[in-house]
Formats: C-alpha cells, structure tokens, sequence
C-alpha cells in the first residue's frame, strides 16, 4: 500500500526524530517575527486617524483571534482523524493543541475587550462576533475538561473528540457572523484573496504578528505532541535509549 | 514617535499596553507550563529506567 510512508511517518518514533532539527529554528523564526512585529506595531506604525493609538491591539487581537480558529480545525481534524483511523499521533495532537488554543482564545476575547472599550465605548456586547468567539472559549475548555473526566486516554480520545468535531461548526459561524449578522464588531479588513484596505505601514506589522504567533503556537503544540508521546509510551524501547544517551 | 507618547499612546496606554502584557504572560505561561511537563515527564522515566536496571542487576545477583 502507498499508506506505508505515512503510517511510518506519522510514527511516534519518525515524530521525535523529525521534531529534534525541526522545533528549535520554528521558535527562533517565531521570537524574530514577533519582535519584528512589536517594533512595527508599537512604535514605527501610524496611529489611525479614528482610533488613534488603540489601534495598535490589533497587531495582537487579529493574530490571536486567527490563531484560536486554526487551532480548533486542527483539534478537530486530529480528533476526526483518531476517531477514523488508528494513527497514534492524531488524539494526541488534538490534546496537545487544546490549551494553546483556548490562550489565543481567551487572549482574542481580553484585547477585544481592551480594544472595544476606548473604541466603541463598551467592553462588551452580545453580537454574534463576540458571542461564537466566548462559545469557542467553552468549547475548548470542555474539550479539556472531558478529556481529564476519563481515566482511560483511549476513551478520553474518543469521547471529547466527538466534541470537538461536533464543535467544529461553530468556527465557520465566526467566520462569517460579521457578515450573517448586523455586528458591532467590523467586518474584515484583511483577506488573502482580495484586496487590503490597510496601508502597508499597518499591514507590515500585522502580518509579521499574524505569522510570528501562528508558528509560535504550532511549534509549541508540536512540544506538546512530543510530551504526550512521552506519557503514553514512555515505556517504548526507543523512548528508553533516547533518554539513556 | 516621542518617548512620552509611546508610553502613554495620547490617553490609550492603558488599553494598549494591557493588551501586550496579557498577551506577554499569557505565551510566558504556555512556554513555561509546556517545558516543565517535558522536564517532569523526562525525569520520571529516567527514574524508572533506573530502578529497572537496578532491579533486573540485583536479580541476575540472586541468579548466580
């Protein structure tokens, strides 16, 4: 079968040897983008000339908020995935991305609140926006949590997978609650196929924001996975010898 | 940009500025939090490594 590889490369075993060059320079690559990002955002970038300096939330807020979306598709593509096929690594990706992306989450929640304030002159309203974003917070923690409630991990995998893919409709309705629904929170401003309403002196921080945050958070899930490896089959001869060296 | 304005961000400082510290500690927390797992769960199976070699030296002991 030509599944050969990707069973053997998605081995626990391939994991950690692909990982050990792999993560380090993905966290340098993130420090550098993010630092980048800051010096832009906080400092050499135009205030707006509405919001004045609030603006600059944004260099965190969009990240984040993008950031909490892709981490519950891949929570929720690894836990279909588990729940499919046997690939060790699949529950436990799920598992390991669930607490980055409940952080982007909440982070995405708090500097829109610390945004809305000085901009709408509120911290918080019931919109569809902000509701489907606090609803995927929950949906995170609940993952977590039922994930804990079972002793057994192969029950656990399974059960607050189903969750998590159950959940995965809510992140489309993020997407478009902007546009389904008469908002106070603005409709986008950045897309990846259509033009840009922002002037490149704000869309240069955003996107080394945007980019600095998302590897950031892939490399440390991908720290996680190794750590879940670790608990669930730390008894492996491999693991064994690796840890002998 | 002066240093004065940087700071307090012309009365958005506050806002500002709690935005980047959450975000600060909140990826402080998840870098920490993940590599103490990693050292934790390293050092129990180094502890049991041990104690498996001990064992199985001390029984080839008996054996003799």
């Amino acid at each position: 079968m030509t599944w050969q590889w990707f069973h053997r490369l998605s081995s626990p075993k391939s994991y950690f040897e692909i990982t050990d060059w792999l993560l380090k320079p993905m966290m340098l690559i993130s420090l550098i983008l993010i630092l980048a990002g800051l010096y832009f955002g906080l400092y050499d970038s135009p205030k707006d000339y509405q919001q004045g300096h609030s603006v600059r939330i944004m260099y965190l807020h969009v990240p984040t908020a993008i950031a909490s979306m892709v981490g519950y598709v891949v929570m929720a593509v690894a836990a279909a995935v588990g729940y499919i096929w046997r690939i060790k690594l699949a529950p436990m990706t799920a598992i390991a991305v669930a607490p980055v992306g409940a952080a982007m989450t909440f982070l995405a929640l708090a500097t829109g609140s610390l945004w809305g304030k000085p901009t709408w002159g509120t911290w918080w309203v019931w919109d569809a926006r902000l509701t489907s974003e606090l609803i995927l917070l929950f949906l995170y923690l609940g993952f977590i949590a039922l994930h804990n409630a079972f002793e057994d991990r192969e029950v656990a995998d399974r059960a607050a997978g189903v969750l998590a893919m159950v959940g995965v409709i809510n992140v489309p309705i993020i997407h478009y609650s902007v546009y389904w629904w008469n908002t106070l929170h603005q409709q986008d401003t950045i897309s990846v196929t259509g033009e840009s309403l922002l002037p490149f002196s704000m869309k240069l921080p955003l996107m080394l924001m945007i980019f600095g945050v998302l590897i950031f958070c892939i490399a440390l899930s991908m720290y996680r996975i190794r750590n879940e490896v670790l608990e669930r089959e730390g008894d492996k001869g491999w693991i064994r010898e690796r840890l002998s060296e | 940009m002066t240093m004065a304005e940087f700071f307090t961000m012309e009365g958005h400082g506050i806002f500002v500025w709690t935005s980047y510290g959450l975000g600060l500690l909140t990826f402080i927390g998840l870098y920490v939090s993940t590599f103490a797992t990693k050292k934790r769960l390293e050092k129990q199976l180094r502890r049991q490594i041990r104690m498996q070699t001990q064992n199985t030296e001390t029984n080839s002991n008996i054996d003799d």
